[in-house]
């Protein structure tokens, strides 16, 4: 197998991991909201929200001689516009740097490929169905749908891929006490397509988050204080096998569970965001490296 | 010359001192948002607010979920813009309290004779209620509003009003239910 070939199959047997960096938390919006995951709450209307993280994603542990090492680092940039009260538009353009480590089984040497660019741009629209506010909180329904265009750069594949793929899904908040707490709970299916003979495994994806307000434990009488919130969320994946040529890649797909601790300040016009993504359950098919873990920071603003 | 000039300066003091223009008096406007919990949220609550021409500034308060709005110049209060603004920013408008100085004046509407505040320096003008108790979703009695016709028969007298307003239909002056009054 040449050194081409070996990097070309790890990176496929990891289209899994990448897609939780790449993907998934950029469809995240605004307020007090989860850290790897959507929410429901709104966007004013002409305005807009820029929100960015950085997610580092390491995962060493390989059942193959190989003894790969991977590690992902993954900005995903969101811009979100309120077109109506109800309707939000995101596009998310994402900057992907990837490194994979593995040994030579011909010379026994350890050899390393480095890859930086722009991953695949994806449109998403979110339509509010239903919003219930009362003094105290707000509850809120939305579905979505998106599209992802091959616009990134070839050399990141499979995290980048030529096919135009679908996600359909929904997501739902609600907060209460005057924000001491906020629940969040998403489901999205993403309908992958086939391009170049490659076709990544349709995957569904999850996530349910609770926050909790920790500081001010007691909102003040006047104005409007800076919130700190303890996140907890759980999140995953479940991923179909990839194809190539037709057939079906067995060391691809599977089912990975996170749980996710974070911590969050906002402000009104920020949002400063940390968390870990710890993996409890990585069910992958064949012989795929399983994460370590993913470690993210991030921010959002509010553009006047 | 130099006698004609401090005439002039004196007369144009003089008018500045006591003659000052009259601005709208519409102290205080307390809007209720409900749905609105955390900080991110507030901006642009606040922001659409202070889009409109009318409003100088928005403040909120998280704790009462009231966002206490100053307006600007002699513009009238458009309850329905408020509203909307309210709105657009993905939220739900509640109750609005005002605090109005004015002269009490009569109104007419189908034919009957209402009693209305004209409120100082603008064209405002809100027809008087008795308050609601919005506790018990029930009208008080028309002791309020009988106690401000009272305070301010026999003459013009400024009379400083709080209550809650709400729209009517076009070319129906708005509702102001008296809450409490101070008459000058």
């Amino acid at each position: 197998m040449s050194m081409n070939e070996m990097f070309k199959k790890c990176f496929v047997a990891l289209s899994i991991l990448v897609l939780f960096v790449s993907s998934i938390v950029p469809t995240n919006s605004v307020l007090a909201a989860p850290i790897n995951s959507n929410v429901a709450l709104p966007v004013r209307k002409g305005g807009f929200v820029f929100r960015s993280q950085v997610k580092w994603l390491r995962a060493t542990d390989d059942p193959t001689s190989l003894n790969r090492e991977v590690n992902v680092v993954a900005i995903p940039n969101v811009l979100v516009y309120g077109a109506t009260p109800d309707l939000a538009l995101f596009a998310i353009f994402p900057y992907i740097f990837r490194n994979v480590e593995l040994t030579d089984p011909s010379t026994g040497k350890r050899i390393d490929k480095n890859d930086n660019g722009i991953g695949d741009l994806t449109l998403i629209a979110r339509y509010t169905v239903y919003a219930r506010d009362y003094p105290s909180g707000t509850a809120r329904l939305a579905p979505l749908a998106g599209i992802k265009l091959p616009t990134g750069d070839d050399e990141l594949e499979p995290i980048t891929t030529d096919s135009v793929n679908l996600q359909l899904g929904g997501v739902s908040t609600v907060t209460w006490d005057f924000g001491r707490h906020e629940v969040d709970a998403d489901l999205i299916y993403r309908i992958n397509t086939e391009a170049e003979n490659f076709e990544m495994g349709d995957d569904l994806v999850y996530d349910l988050a609770y926050e909790f307000r920790v500081y001010p434990w007691t909102l003040p009488d006047v104005g409007v204080p800076n919130f700190l919130y303890l996140v907890a969320e759980a999140n995953g994946i479940f991923s179909q096998k990839d194809k190539l040529h037709g057939k079906t890649i067995d060391d691809s797909g599977g089912n990975i569970l996170f749980l996710s601790p974070g911590i969050q300040l906002a402000t009104k016009r920020f949002i400063l965001e940390a968390s870990i993504q710890l993996p409890v359950i990585q069910d992958l098919n064949g012989n795929q490296v399983e994460t370590d873990f993913v470690l993210t920071g991030g921010f959002r603003v509010n553009l006047p | 010359m130099l006698k004609k000039l401090i005439s002039v300066l004196g007369f144009f003091i003089t008018t500045l001192i006591f003659f000052q223009p009259s601005f709208a008096e519409i102290n205080n406007v307390e809007m209720q948002v409900d749905g609105m919990t955390c900080p991110f949220c507030v901006y642009g609550i606040e922001k659409k607010l202070e889009a409109l021409g009318e409003v100088k500034d928005a403040s909120s308060n998280l704790k009462t979920g009231i966002v206490d709005i100053k307006l600007e110049g002699n513009g009238p209060l458009d309850i329905e813009r408020l509203n909307e603004a309210i709105r657009e920013s993905g939220f739900t408008p509640g109750k609005i309290k005002i605090k109005a100085t004015g002269e009490v004046t009569k109104y007419k509407l189908e034919g009957k004779e209402n009693p209305a505040l004209k409120v100082t320096g603008s064209d405002q003008v809100f027809l008087l209620t008795s308050a609601p108790n919005h506790d018990k979703e029930e009208f008080l009695s028309e002791k309020k509003l009988n106690e401000v016709e009272k305070a301010t028969e026999g003459g013009k007298k400024e009379i400083t009003i709080t209550g809650y307003i709400h729209s009517h239909p076009e070319g129906v002056p708005p509702a102001l239910s008296v809450e409490s009054f101070e008459v000058k």
